[in-house]
């Protein structure tokens, strides 16, 4: 059908396509000039930004692959990897074991939440974002619950530095100092000035071909299949609800590696918030990258990461050096992250139908051509 | 049945990898506690200046009635005490091989340490 297409229709058809990382190529490079900072600042953020949230971002392909959507619920699994964090530094496990024990902490709590998210997805079939949003804050209460009220009274945490001072509940901050950047400095490389997390970008890279496996596997098939008709894959003797079910478990689980990672990264654990924004702003990147609600590859990740996260750099000192107040440039990149998920969303409808629309023309032309030739 | 076989193995060592993880990576809080001490009716004198190092690593010196706190991961580690008179002359040296349990927090008199004629001394604390 493409081979078709003169040349401006290809181009109009790129620019419909890639409209929202070219959009924020376009605000960035206006963007990094009126920051001001140097390009080895830029280039360390990056790099920094890459190795902390591209693990999360990742977490978010197979649910699209399994035509799932953008998973809002990939908190849960945030929840379960920052449950993890809090019991390994109250046993003061430190290192790269303590961040290992922190995700087999996290594991069955993620897998357990995964089997929640999955079963109530697929009573929600067609609505699934929206429901995994609310299901997120659903569990963010409960999260709250047992860490507020259960951690030190029910649950035994003893560590004074955890613990609030009535007895029970957890503080609101938790220094990860045994665990503060324990993969990023795993393989330490220093090239110039810019350190690179090599023991993180391993880790990734990892996921990365974990993914593009999977995607080769029969479950990975199944998973596209159902993406692509959910009714033509059941009669296929597909089990859909099954296979919807493990696709958000993986993605739960990741989650919850990938929140172990950026926290290490951070060094520190907001005990009630860390998780709130991972969401949002992991979808928010996965979008900015190119990325659809039903199409998302592996380059849409870091493209994204790189975008959406230079913008968060550059966005406060450019609103700044513009106007005079940097708190412009804050209020303007939570406009970004919330508003470039509502343009993706109607970017996405917007395709959607003209995809039908091209569909139903290209049908047309075809029926037209055939209906000289039955005349003849 | 053979995939319930396969999960319980599964979990199986994903529970001994948990405890392999927390055998390895815990940290212990090691007080050192240079202070005059009685145990079962002897005193044991603490010196005026004594330096701690653990595992060759930079020594911190402590004065007489100090204490000082190390944080050690792993259950071996060698031990070397300075102790010197009040102008900085060194006294003697002693070294030790400290086994550490996996209490969370180990308090040690140095003064008992000093006196103690094995080569391989096990610690014991807290657990939490």
């Amino acid at each position: 059908m493409s081979q078709n297409l003169t040349f401006t229709e290809k181009l109009k058809n790129f620019f419909i396509s890639n409209a929202v990382p070219i959009l924020f190529v376009v605000i960035t490079l206006l963007a990094v000039p009126v920051s001001g900072f140097s390009a080895n600042y830029l280039i360390q953020e990056m790099i920094t930004r890459i190795g902390r949230n591209s693990f999360l971002v990742l977490s978010l392909l197979l649910p699209i692959i399994a035509g799932m959507g953008l998973n809002f619920g990939m908190v849960l699994g945030a929840m379960a990897g920052q449950i993890g964090l809090i019991f390994i530094t109250d046993w003061s496990i430190v290192g790269i074991p303590g961040l290992v024990l922190a995700m087999l902490i996290s594991t069955p709590i993620s897998i357990l939440l995964g089997i929640l998210c999955g079963s109530v997805l697929n009573r929600a079939k067609g609505r699934e974002m929206a429901t995994s949003y609310i299901l997120g804050f659903f569990i963010n209460g409960v999260y709250q619950l047992v860490v507020l009220y259960f951690m030190g009274g029910i649950i035994p945490v003893k560590s004074p530095s955890l613990v609030l001072s009535r007895g029970y509940g957890i503080r609101n901050t938790v220094a990860l100092d045994g665990v503060r950047q324990v993969f990023d400095n795993m393989i330490p490389l220093k090239i110039g000035e810019i350190s690179i997390p090599l023991g993180t970008f391993f880790i990734i890279a990892l996921l990365c071909l974990f993914i593009l496996w999977f995607r080769k596997t029969k479950l990975g098939q199944d998973m596209r299949a159902i993406a692509q008709d959910m009714k033509v894959a059941q009669s296929a003797g597909i089990p859909v609800d099954r296979t919807r079910i493990i696709s958000i478990v993986i993605s739960t689980v990741l989650a919850g590696y990938g929140q172990i990672i950026f926290l290490q990264n951070m060094g520190t654990l907001s005990t009630y918030n860390s998780h709130d924004q991972t969401g949002v702003f992991s979808i928010a990147a996965i979008l900015i990258g190119g990325a659809t609600v039903s199409r998302a590859t592996i380059p849409n990740v870091f493209i994204g990461v790189i975008l959406f996260h230079m913008m968060f750099v550059v966005s406060p000192m450019a609103g700044k050096n513009l106007i005079g107040q940097a708190m412009l440039g804050e209020y303007f990149r939570q406009f970004i992250s919330y508003g470039i998920i509502a343009i993706a969303l109607v970017l996405h409808a917007w395709r959607r139908q003209k995809d039908k629309e091209m569909e139903r023309r290209s049908l047309r032309g075809v029926k037209a051509e055939k209906q000289p030739q039955a005349e003849k | 049945m053979k995939r319930t076989v396969f999960i319980l193995i599964l979990i199986a060592l994903l529970v001994l990898l948990g405890v392999w993880m927390f055998v390895l990576g815990r940290q212990r809080t090691v007080v050192m506690r240079n202070e005059d001490i009685d145990r079962h009716g002897i005193t044991y004198e603490a010196a005026q200046i004594v330096g701690i190092s653990f595992d060759g690593a930079a020594e911190t010196e402590i004065t007489y009635d100090d204490a000082a706190i190390f944080y050690l991961v792993g259950s071996s580690h060698k031990l070397k005490l300075r102790v010197a008179d009040e102008d900085g002359n060194t006294l003697r040296v002693v070294e030790k091989t400290i086994k550490l349990d996996l209490s969370k927090n180990i308090s040690v008199d140095i003064p008992e340490l000093l006196e103690n004629k094995e080569e391989v001394i096990k610690l014991t604390g807290k657990m939490w």
